[in-house]
């Protein structure tokens, strides 16, 4: 019963947590996404400290990511609470709607959601993490503690369930 | 390339990160604040990829994508100015804006030009076509698709033979839609070409030289004589490997069979956006470029063949592992081999430049021949009789044409 209590509460505390970061950024996929640079991608880490975050990049001119992208609005859907961040990582700059409409009937309306600031790819991505050779889908994993995990490709969503419930028992 | 005057193209393709105009608009603004209008004009300065080539009667011609649109122009004085763009209809699905997509432009005889693109519709398929001109580019015909019956085709190639005919390669979804439609597996998509008929004529119907390619990065051709093409793109192997492979056509126009350039062991459902490069010397050696994201091999590789692509030298890799080198092009010209690529500091962007005299088999050390501190396109080699040239389009400096001196 208590862990079922400290469970609900938890779920409560992350859910207003959420409510009041799409708040103060309305990044969400049915509305504007936020541009993705160097200061965004550091508040966006600096504002997950201490919880875990999953961030996800990805293109619509990725085949791979196309097909990939209801599966995470299954994941999403299965794992309330846990924040992933969408990055649209269209080089030549994707235009917003698209982008809403591909999250949106994926299932993901209400993710975090970001697009390229400007057309300096490389300078984006050195931000993010100097090995990544720009292939999509690419995923980063970000535990409490702020230690990042990475993986090119398409995700294993059992492996990915159980890096969730890991991070969620060191809470 | 082996001496084909009438190639005096570019036969390549490739691919693009980005420099969209939308870029240069939002410089300088704060991050959080909605992107402001994107540059919309069809004007070279809007482009966010350029392509060159040279003609017969040595002018540089390039043609780009902005405001939508496909440009072409041509250059007297090597890309200091340019003439009136011919720009061509507005097509009716938007143009395909991948890293790895881009028109290309090709000159064959009788001031014969084509020029080939790919749109994209709601679903992500791409349509290929092409748009031809008789009057050395003045004017253009209405496109035409580069194929019928097929669902998805992108990543075409363009380039004319000796002989004056048209090849046309690019990879196809025809076959994987069929198998799909059957319930049956089908990896990846498949590698296509078509003829035309005869020199100044059409694309004959479409054939399927391969099945089960990457379906997410350009291709690339060169000619290793009359009626024989060479393509290399990444196949797919068995157990779902992703390394590069060659083909080279027949005199019959006929694809050969397929070898292996290297052992990358690249395992993974991920669209690398990048593809390879390719160029033949006067000799016959096949000079190949690309990027591994393999568990054996990662980062960007060279490797020659000495026997038609048998068989290929032990890959050389190309860079610093720390500098994100990226977009590897290799020319062959007036005995000197070319490799160029991006580099990137944390600050700036590189193109590196390596030449090697004795085909392949020793190379310079790269040095920075080009840098930028913003967005910009692939870097691309072309040459005329005489001299080689990086073409470059960076978002700050605009379209620039470097000649290449061969290093020691």
């Amino acid at each position: 019963m208590t862990v079922l209590l400290q469970t609900l509460t938890r779920t409560i505390a992350t859910g207003l947590l959420l409510s009041l970061c799409f708040a103060i950024a309305p990044a969400r996929a049915d509305s504007a996404p936020q541009l993705f640079d160097s200061a965004s991608w550091k508040t966006l880490n600096d504002s997950h400290k201490g919880r875990p975050l999953i961030v996800h990049f990805w293109g619509l001119t990725c085949g791979n990511c196309m097909v990939e992208l209801s599966d995470w609005g299954r994941f999403a859907k299965k794992h309330p609470g846990v924040e992933i961040a969408f990055v649209n990582w269209d080089r030549r700059g994707a235009k917003p709607a698209r982008i809403a409409q591909a999250l949106t009937k994926a299932g993901l309306a209400g993710v975090q959601n970001y697009v390229l600031a400007n057309g300096f790819e490389e300078k984006l991505r050195f931000a993010v993490d100097r090995d990544w050779m720009g292939e999509l889908p690419f995923t980063r994993l970000i535990d409490g503690d702020g230690k990042a995990t990475t993986f090119s490709g398409t995700a294993d969503f059992k492996k990915l369930s159980q890096w969730l419930e890991a991070e969620k028992t060191r809470e | 390339m082996r001496n084909h005057p009438s190639i005096i193209s570019l036969l390549v393709l490739s691919a693009l990160t980005g420099m969209s105009c939308a870029a240069r608009a939002h410089d300088g603004h704060m991050h959080h604040h909605p992107r402001p209008t994107a540059c919309q004009t069809t004007a070279l300065a809007c482009a966010s990829v350029a392509t060159p080539a040279f003609a017969p009667d040595g002018k540089l011609w390039l043609t780009w994508v902005a405001g939508g649109r496909v440009s072409v122009a041509s250059s007297a004085d090597l890309g200091k100015i340019f003439s009136s763009p011919v720009t061509l209809p507005k097509t009716k699905l938007q143009l395909d804006d991948g890293p790895d997509a881009r028109p290309k432009i090709a000159f064959g005889p009788d001031a014969r030009v084509v020029v080939a693109f790919t749109t994209r519709d709601d679903k992500y398929n791409g349509h290929a076509f092409i748009a031809r001109s008789s009057d050395g580019g003045r004017t253009f015909s209405k496109a035409s698709p580069i194929t019928t019956n097929s669902p998805s085709q992108r990543f075409e190639v363009v380039a004319f033979d000796r002989d004056g005919r048209v090849f046309a390669a690019w990879i196809d979804k025809r076959n994987a839609a069929a198998a799909k439609a059957e319930g049956k597996p089908y990896a990846g998509a498949a590698l296509a070409y078509a003829w035309d008929g005869k020199p100044g004529g059409t694309l004959e119907a479409a054939t399927i030289a391969r099945d089960n390619s990457c379906e997410c990065c350009r291709i690339a051709v060169a000619f290793a004589g009359i009626g024989e093409p060479v393509v290399m793109f990444r196949n797919i192997f068995d157990g779902g490997i992703r390394d590069h492979a060659v083909i080279t056509f027949s005199n019959a126009g006929k694809p050969g069979p397929l070898y292996r350039v290297s052992d990358d062991d690249a395992k993974i459902n991920a669209c690398p956006h990048q593809g390879p490069s390719l160029a033949i010397g006067s000799d016959g050696t096949y000079h190949a470029t690309w990027f591994a994201l393999g568990r054996k091999l990662k980062g960007l590789y060279y490797a020659h063949s000495e026997d038609g692509g048998k068989t290929f030298s032990t890959p050389m890799p190309l860079g610093s592992k720390d500098a994100q080198t990226s977009r590897p092009y290799v020319l062959a010209s007036g005995g000197t081999v070319y490799l160029a690529y991006k580099s990137f500091d944390g600050s700036e962007t590189s193109i590196e430049l390596m030449t090697s005299r004795d085909s392949g088999k020793t190379w310079s050390k790269p040095r920075a021949v080009a840098v930028t501190s913003d967005a910009s396109d692939h870097p691309l080699l072309v040459a005329n009789q005489t001299q080689a040239y990086l073409s470059w389009l960076t978002l700050k400096e605009g379209y620039r044409l470097i000649p290449l001196e061969p290093q020691s």
